[in-house]
């Protein structure tokens, strides 16, 4: 698998630099190899649920001391539910602490900075198609953090951990530790957010090219 | 839930989710948490004395306990007026200078108390203008993102000085418990 592969690269690269600095070569724990592996999961997690990259670092440290303080009880393959679900809840607590801050100036510039390059139509003469589709997923990721933000902060969790993480129900609620049946109707009531969203919009199933202009 | 899957929104969702699925964390923050976690999952220092050490300790320790008793019989001591602790610290001080590259300290953790909400605590130093360097002390999760990069080990992201206008008490010699921090602008004062 090219994500294992990836792992396993990245874990000779930090041995090699060891070796090199003559540093005596210390074997990554498990702890490492489960937060390393899924460090792209907890980025895109923690962004979506509204934390902005300015501190999406303190959620991964935080996730990080979590597994730390219950790696024995992290079922082998069960380490991806486990670490996106507590990324989930530990940046729900980040928003929830921070609702009763304002928001520091530089982190609204950057998320307002964000959302408007994602925002703009592609510039004249942009033929580069790498530019292009770094392009498309920047709009593509602005619609959807606008989508996310109309939802409340429990559908949101939900709606990302089900529809964009494909977790089960049954996996989002024992991550969550809340009934099944809360799962399914935070769910259901996200989707209709999104679709009243999509409507107001006039989204079709090419969001970027004909949505994006907001 | 099956209305939703053939809905048109849900195919406007598929294509969102995956630029959702292809995004990658930046190589900066992938560094900064190898860093973090390679501090945090390090193995625990030798901190323990050795059994000869923990002795030689004692014996010192009692070596002072008694000169300074038979010091205390037939020395005179004068106690001078003290402005009480308390009083001091309990003065509310500003003052700006220029933080100190590569000084922060950070940790964080949930609350002991099982409320779930995070703790957090930043110190860094700072230079004030004519006066030696002091720590600063920031108990909260939320910190300037501009020190933070300014002054995160072990170098400096921006280029310096960053000039910094802090308010709070002294909690220690030399330490102040910080109640707000501004970062000014490099060339304008508070």
């Amino acid at each position: 698998m090219p994500r294992a592969v990836a792992g396993e690269l990245q874990h000779a690269m930090t041995r090699e630099q060891a070796r090199l600095c003559g540093e005596p070569v210390r074997e990554a724990s498990r702890v490492q190899q489960i937060v390393l592996e899924h460090l792209n999961a907890i980025w895109r997690t923690a962004r979506r649920l509204g934390v902005p990259p300015s501190d999406v670092d303190d959620v991964a440290q935080e996730v990080a001391l979590v597994v730390l303080r219950r790696e024995s009880v992290i079922q082998p393959g069960r380490e991806r539910a486990f670490v996106i679900g507590s990324t989930a809840r530990i940046a729900s607590n980040w928003r929830r602490s921070r609702r009763r801050q304002p928001l520091p100036l530089v982190d609204a510039a950057a998320g307002f900075a964000e959302v408007g390059r994602a925002e703009l139509a592609p510039p004249e003469g942009a033929g580069d198609s790498s530019q292009e589709a770094s392009l498309q997923r920047a709009q593509g990721l602005a619609l959807l953090e606008a989508a996310l933000q109309e939802m409340t902060p429990a559908q949101r969790v939900v709606f990302t951990l089900f529809e964009l993480e494909e977790f089960s129900a049954r996996e989002i609620a024992e991550q969550l530790e809340i009934p099944e049946a809360a799962v399914v109707s935070r769910l259901r009531r996200g989707r209709e957010v999104f679709q009243s969203f999509c409507r107001r919009r006039q989204l079709e199933s090419n969001p970027v090219e004909e949505g994006g202009d907001g | 839930m099956a209305e939703f899957s053939s809905s048109p929104e849900s195919k406007v969702l598929a294509r969102l989710k995956e630029f959702h699925r292809a995004e990658e964390a930046p190589p900066d923050f992938r560094m900064l948490v190898t860093e973090r976690l390679a501090r945090i999952d390090a193995p625990a220092p030798h901190g323990g004395l050795s059994r000869w050490g923990g002795i030689g300790l004692l014996l010192l320790a009692a070596a002072a306990t008694v000169v300074f008793v038979m010091r205390s019989d037939d020395t005179r001591v004068t106690l001078l007026p003290e402005q009480p602790a308390a009083q001091r610290s309990a003065e509310a001080v500003s003052l700006s200078g220029a933080a100190v590259a590569g000084s922060l300290r950070w940790r964080g953790g949930m609350a002991a108390d099982g409320s779930g909400q995070l703790e957090c605590q930043y110190t860094f130093s700072l230079a004030p203008e004519g006066s030696a360097p002091i720590r600063v002390r920031w108990a909260r999760c939320e910190f300037p993102g501009e020190l933070r990069e300014y002054t995160q080990p072990p170098k400096s992201a921006l280029p310096g000085p960053l000039r910094v206008f802090v308010t709070g008490r002294w909690s220690a010699p030399g330490q102040l418990e910080a109640a707000e921090i501004r970062v000014l602008s490099r060339t304008t004062e508070p």
